[in-house]
């Protein structure tokens, strides 16, 4: 063989093995700082998929993150909330975590935050890259992960098996930050965006178009049943938008149909007249502080009014002890 | 295909292996082969298109050479129609046709010609160029005609330069296929080099930016002045990285097999002044257009105005190569504007140099670069009234602080790739001895490439994100 091609493939084989050892001791040192991250999404996501036991648990994606206050919940309702949605997710996310929920204890109620478009996901069109990029670094601790990751991207489940450090793609600037900010901003994984950055009136949005995506119809029912098998209330809700009102869409008329099926409520606020106004929005989806705690007090005291928490949890407590019986 | 993708990788190890392991007289099929199918991954059928001018300049080529007197310019001129033919059905039809129903329409006329639904073949102005460059090279004399029908397929066709360039010549790389290349550790190891900078540039800086600048484009009207400046400069740096990291995978790829491609990019953010940074962006093109249209429409000899008027020729040409749009018209003719102002202001502007002393040198960055990115703006928005709002935007103080995009630690890993970019441009223009792929000691070297590698794995993009050459 040519004196250049063994030189070549030499100098190729010692910088193979450099890169293994590099990318296994910087990703171990990634690995170490992301799960000892003291706030910061992913720490608010550790403690959703590790240890949910408090009393009232709230899903869904940055529209629940910025709108549920959980102090708001534990004054109104004497109970422990958490809220455990994660920005840039979707209802695939929610189902993948939802039986963690179940692992340590059982909630005294599961709140489900949902967009009008929440069923309308499309694999490989945005959105799943920011999942890929939640799911990788717990795909070797979390069974549910590596199944979806090996369901929706297979490939990324390779490069992360095969790349330590590519599993933290993206991660080290919040790893640092997190790792060194005194203020939290995420209380029990509510995260206030204080503000306003709408400076037009409301417009109509049309989303009638775009259709359902069976997966997420699928991950839906999952979620609802997991919820429901184990006699928890489930109350599935569509907070506020700040857009005019307009007919269901093709997501909203599924997300109906399932949660006909299992007797759950859906409470949809999605275009209620009373918080169409800019001083509660911080952009045309999301609620801001002042909004947030506006709509957090409005389903606090109408989960009180209902007895959601109290009387249910009472049933089914005593459901489950006859049970067991 | 598109260089960011494993497949890239797969075809890239399995093309360059069997090139090396085969006999010299099966390599160019082996490449024209490779090349194919690299090109028809994207649009199969468009195939044909390149194949229909492959033929005419390859004969072209030929009855050039045998005839003499008009018959040759005969041959020329039906080269050039065919391949401007091409072009201006596949990426200026519609443009010129929707001109054309707006004109008619301020007389209340029906255009007859009907609107074509057509996709544009990728790298269809870059492949046209090339052939074109080689019937004019025929014609002048300069290149004799390529008999080898396959040969000459290849040259149109390398797959490395096929869809973004660099736009060759014939004189620099036809030879090269007829060339013998043994595996040379050097030639192979600058080679992959020159790539692992290209996808430096492409994967860690140019798809990182584009999230915030697709974020802040997507809906300017959301967004304050200062965050519209920010994006706009973010554009800058990654039109560059995009592009020129193109160009150095393209570069490097066929500096592995043993070619040498003619270089596209001299750290044009380092330019100082207009004329300056022209001369360091996209050298294929703007060589071209000086060899092909600057100099046959007369260059510096007649005069200043007609200098100038050759000038805004040129660029609003080379706008229009870029896009088939008026937006890219008002580019081309902008940047010569300022391109102008410079040198009519010449005198003045030595002046302001030598008062401000070594602090110049930033100025005389700084200032052209800022202007050409606000200038960039025509050629990243979608139409002139997105591009107007844009730039009137930035010159408000529309409020609403700064957006630092979702998530926030985006903008970080932007600025970190810019600093790398800037670091690493500066030592090369200023200070050449400062090496670390290039350096002696093998510790450093090393240390360099896996630096680089780690960067790429941990802040790269992995998104498959398209390069902006590509549609033109």
């Amino acid at each position: 063989m040519n004196k250049d091609v063994l030189r070549f493939f030499k100098n190729l084989l010692i910088f193979a093995v450099i890169m293994f050892i590099v990318d296994r001791g910087v990703g171990s040192i990634l690995e170490y700082y992301f799960k000892k991250q003291p706030m910061g999404d992913d720490a608010a996501f550790a403690h959703a998929l590790d240890n949910p036991t408090e009393d009232i648990l709230f899903y869904g994606s940055s529209r629940a993150v910025h709108t549920y206050d959980c102090r708001i919940f534990t004054d109104s309702l004497g109970l422990s909330a958490y809220n455990c949605g994660r920005n840039a997710s979707n209802i695939i996310y929610h189902a993948a975590i939802i039986s963690a929920a179940f692992q340590k204890s059982t909630p005294k109620a599961v709140v489900l935050d949902i967009s009008p478009k929440e069923l309308s996901w499309k694999s490989g069109q945005g959105g799943d890259d920011v999942l890929s990029a939640m799911i990788l670094p717990y795909i070797t601790t979390n069974k549910n992960f590596e199944a979806l990751a090996k369901e929706l991207f297979p490939k990324e489940l390779i490069k992360a098996k095969i790349s330590k450090l590519y599993t933290y793609n993206s991660m080290i600037a919040s790893i640092i930050r997190n790792s060194n900010r005194t203020h939290n901003d995420n209380i029990n994984g509510y995260q206030p965006l204080h503000g306003t950055n709408v400076d037009e009136g409301p417009k109509l949005v049309d989303a009638a178009k775009s259709e359902v995506s069976a997966f997420a119809a699928e991950k839906l029912e999952y979620f609802v049943k997991t919820v429901t098998d184990h006699h928890v209330p489930l109350i599935v809700i569509m907070s506020p938008i700040y857009a005019l009102p307009a007919p269901p869409t093709p997501s909203m008329i599924e997300t109906k149909k399932i949660l006909d099926k299992y007797h759950v409520q859906l409470w949809d606020y999605a275009f209620d007249s009373a918080f169409i106004k800019k001083e509660y929005f911080y952009d045309l989806v999301h609620l801001n502080a002042k909004g947030g705690d506006l709509f957090s007090s409005l389903i606090a005291s109408r989960m009180k009014e209902m007895g959601i928490v109290n009387k249910d949890s009472v049933l089914n407590e005593s459901k489950k002890a006859n049970e067991l019986k | 295909m598109i260089f960011n993708s494993l497949l890239f990788v797969y075809f890239f190890i399995v093309v360059t292996s069997l090139y090396f392991i085969l006999k010299h007289k099966y390599r160019w099929p082996l490449l024209l082969m490779s090349s194919c199918y690299f090109y028809m991954a994207f649009v199969p059928i468009y195939i044909l298109i390149l194949g229909f001018t492959i033929v005419i300049d390859y004969f072209a080529g030929i009855y050039i050479d045998k005839n003499h007197g008009k018959k040759r310019k005969w041959f020329l001129i039906a080269s050039l129609i065919a391949n401007i033919g091409v072009l201006a059905m596949f990426k200026y039809y519609n443009f010129l046709n929707d001109n054309l129903t707006a004109i008619l329409g301020d007389f209340s006329l029906q255009n007859p010609f009907p609107y074509l639904s057509i996709l544009l073949p990728i790298g269809l102005s870059f492949h046209t160029f090339q052939a074109m460059s080689y019937t004019i090279e025929v014609y002048r004399g300069n290149q004799k005609p390529e008999r080898n029908f396959g040969i000459y397929a290849l040259y149109v066709m390398f797959y490395p330069q096929l869809v973004a360039g660099p736009i060759e010549r014939p004189q620099n790389i036809l030879h090269q296929f007829h060339e013998k290349h043994t595996f040379k550790y050097e030639q192979v190891s600058a080679g992959l080099k020159i790539m692992l900078w290209g996808f430096f540039k492409k994967i860690v800086i140019a798809d990182r930016l584009a999230i915030y600048v697709n974020a802040v484009y997507g809906n300017p009207t959301h967004h304050s002045a200062l965050t519209m400046f920010i994006a706009t400069i973010f554009f800058s740096f990654q039109l560059y990285c995009d592009f020129s990291g193109y160009s150095d995978i393209a570069i490097g790829a066929a500096r592995v097999m043993g070619f040498k491609l003619m270089r596209n990019f001299r750290r044009p953010f380092i330019g100082r002044g207009f004329a300056d940074i022209w001369s360091r962006w996209h050298l294929s093109l703007t060589t071209w257009f000086r060899d092909y249209l600057y100099f046959p429409l007369g260059g510096n000899r007649k005069g200043v105005l007609m200098r100038i008027r050759n000038l805004y020729i040129v660029y609003m040409i080379s706008g229009l190569w870029h896009g088939a749009s008026w937006n890219f018209v008002i580019w081309g003719f902008l940047h010569c504007c300022f391109l102008v102002l410079e040198e009519v202001f010449k005198k003045p502007l030595r002046w302001i140099v030598k008062a401000l002393g070594p602090v110049a040198i930033v100025f005389q960055i700084a200032v052209p670069f800022t202007i050409a990115s606000i200038v960039n703006v025509f050629f990243r928005a979608r139409t002139i009234g997105d591009s107007w709002y844009i730039i009137k935007s930035m010159f408000t103080l529309k409020g609403h602080g700064v957006y630092l995009g979702e998530p926030m630690t985006n903008f970080y890993y932007c600025v970190f790739g810019i600093l790398v970019l800037y670091m690493t441009e500066v030592c090369q223009e200023f200070f050449p001895k400062i090496k670390l792929f290039g350096h002696q000691n093998r510790v450093v070297r090393y240390t360099g490439y896996a630096l680089a590698v780690t960067i790429l794995i941990m802040i790269g993009v992995f998104n498959g994100g398209q390069f902006i050459y590509f549609q033109f």
